[in-house]
């Protein structure tokens, strides 16, 4: 053993013996976690910075909408209330379509929107007619909102407890100064915008649920670095058979390692590039996919055995764009917890 | 409380027997009690899930070793990434023994340098000169080829002995 073997052996001893206080078992718990039905280690799924910005993009896409006040149940009558069902329709909607909604925030007083610490974005959900819970890009919070019928529909948010995780405080307070301000709600296209007493908008969202990424080849564009198509490449058998990849750019593809079918697979990037595949065997390799840039870290989601997997392991503070080659993320699925593994070629 | 079936009896004595040492590796791969705390129970959780079926002698030991690395793993990867490791906080908290001699100023350095490998590298790391583990039961450990193994602890290596050729 040389010496920094033994450096090692020592220090982790020490370490472990200067430790201050013991690691606590209560096997009581084990067995309870063993025994929850959801028992299979939760893969929290906060929506990525790049899911807001292709969110975002999407919307953007479809202005040219008119702009719709919020018009709260009950109010006035006339214009059917409908779903927005394209982004170029008309956008008013019921009140009553705010509950069970969730939307990540993509604009804070007049800023785009950047995840927080841990690579999340500012949220809000309506949890019911008076009640939200926000994520203001660190913490966790709950609120009641107040939205007055009539002809100037009203809406207030007053700010309850907040959970007390130090973070950055001045994107906190923007978030929850931006949230407390608002003084009426408007619906631009798949927009929905809180406004201030001056009629500025403080806050704009996009909806979670319910929007769905285009499912289409991406065509080649004039400005690659701005396309968020999905790409949908045909599921594969075995080692890919296509041709070698062309020099000089970066060509990912997917590997399950789980050892069971996988479904509904996406793999995405911060620009919004995303791999998909609608099913991939255990032990085959999706085909190679040119994205504009891609990064070691990605998110990652998927069915199997019928269980939802969905991650996003990491924010991309300080991740470089892949220098061009071959890349490989291999699907693992070990103890109940989906992952990715990301090696060269 | 209901009586231990022979299950649980079983899984209790395991558990009585081992939580300790297996304590100890989560906290060394997790760098913190709670977390460490979590992987452990998240570890015994899918062992008692399974622990009928689970093999017996050595590749017991390798099962419980790749659940434990997996639940630290895990761990680390859904914790929020609002502190570094490399934060002074952190580091204040570090445990540095009171002897300032030179063995504990590397302890010191294998403690901080621990903290800054990457979660793998660091599993590898304490599983070899903590758990005393070949690189055979390390690569089954993490998943990984032996060789990658190796090469985790050798990367380790390499950067302690850069440390404290600086810090002489």
């Amino acid at each position: 053993m040389n010496e920094e073997e033994r450096a090692f052996r020592e220090g982790l001893r020490q370490a472990v013996a200067d430790r201050p206080g013991g690691v606590r078992v209560d096997i009581d718990e084990v067995i309870a976690r063993a025994s929850a039905p959801d028992c299979v280690p939760e893969t929290r799924w906060t929506p990525p910075r790049w899911l807001a910005a292709a969110a975002a993009v999407l919307v953007v896409a479809g202005l040219g909408v008119g702009m719709a006040v919020l018009r709260p149940s009950g109010g006035l009558p006339a214009t059917p209330a409908a779903p927005v069902a394209t982004s170029s329709e008309s956008s008013q909607f019921d009140a009553a379509d705010l509950v069970g909604s969730k939307w990540l925030a993509v604009q804070i007083a007049g800023r785009g929107v950047a995840a927080g610490p841990d690579g999340h974005v500012p949220s809000v959900t309506f949890t019911s007619a008076t009640e939200l819970t926000f994520y203001d890009g660190c913490n966790y919070g709950m609120a009641t909102y107040r939205l007055s019928l009539g002809l100037h529909p009203e809406f207030s948010v007053t700010l309850g407890p907040i959970g007390a995780v130090g973070c950055l405080k001045g994107d906190q307070a923007r978030f929850e100064d931006a949230l407390t301000s608002a003084a009426s709600v408007q619906k631009n296209g798949k927009l929905l915008e809180f406004l201030d007493s001056n009629d500025k908008v403080v806050l704009q969202f996009a909806r979670v649920n319910g929007w769905v990424m285009p499912q289409q080849t991406r065509p080649p564009s004039p400005n690659p670095t701005r396309s968020w198509d999905v790409e949908i490449s045909s599921p594969a058998t075995g080692t890919p058979t296509n041709p070698p990849p062309a020099a000089g750019a970066v060509h990912v593809r997917l590997y399950n390692d789980t050892g069971i079918t996988l479904h509904a697979v996406k793999v995405g990037f911060p620009d919004g590039f995303v791999i998909s595949e609608a099913t991939l065997e255990p032990g085959t390799y999706s085909e190679y996919l040119s994205p504009d840039v891609a990064y070691r870290s990605a998110s990652l989601e998927a069915t199997a055995d019928g269980h939802p997997y969905r991650t996003t392991p990491t924010n991309y503070v300080g991740e470089e764009p892949l220098e061009p080659g071959d890349y490989t993320y291999s699907i693992r699925l070990t103890e109940g917890v989906m992952f990715l593994e990301f090696s060269q070629g | 409380m209901p009586a231990e079936t022979g299950l649980d009896a079983d899984f209790s004595d395991f558990v009585r027997s081992r939580s300790r040492r297996l304590g100890d590796l989560a906290w060394l791969i997790t760098g913190n009690l709670f977390d460490a705390e979590d992987a452990v129970q998240d570890a015994l959780a899918g062992l008692y899930r399974r622990w009928a079926k689970l093999p017996a002698g050595d590749e017991f030991e390798a099962y419980v070793h790749r659940s434990l690395v997996n639940a630290c793993l895990g761990v680390i990867r859904r914790r929020p990434r609002t502190l570094s490791v490399a934060d002074p906080a952190m580091l204040a908290s570090a445990p540095v023994g009171a002897d300032p001699s030179v063995a504990v100023v590397a302890s010191d350095q294998v403690w901080r340098l621990c903290q800054q490998l990457a979660p793998d590298q660091r599993a590898a790391v304490v599983l070899r000169f903590y758990g005393d583990l070949s690189y055979a039961e390390i690569a089954a450990a993490l998943g990984c080829r032996e060789a990658t193994a190796r090469s985790h602890v050798n990367r380790a290596l390499k950067r302690l002995r850069s440390r404290i050729e600086e810090g002489k």
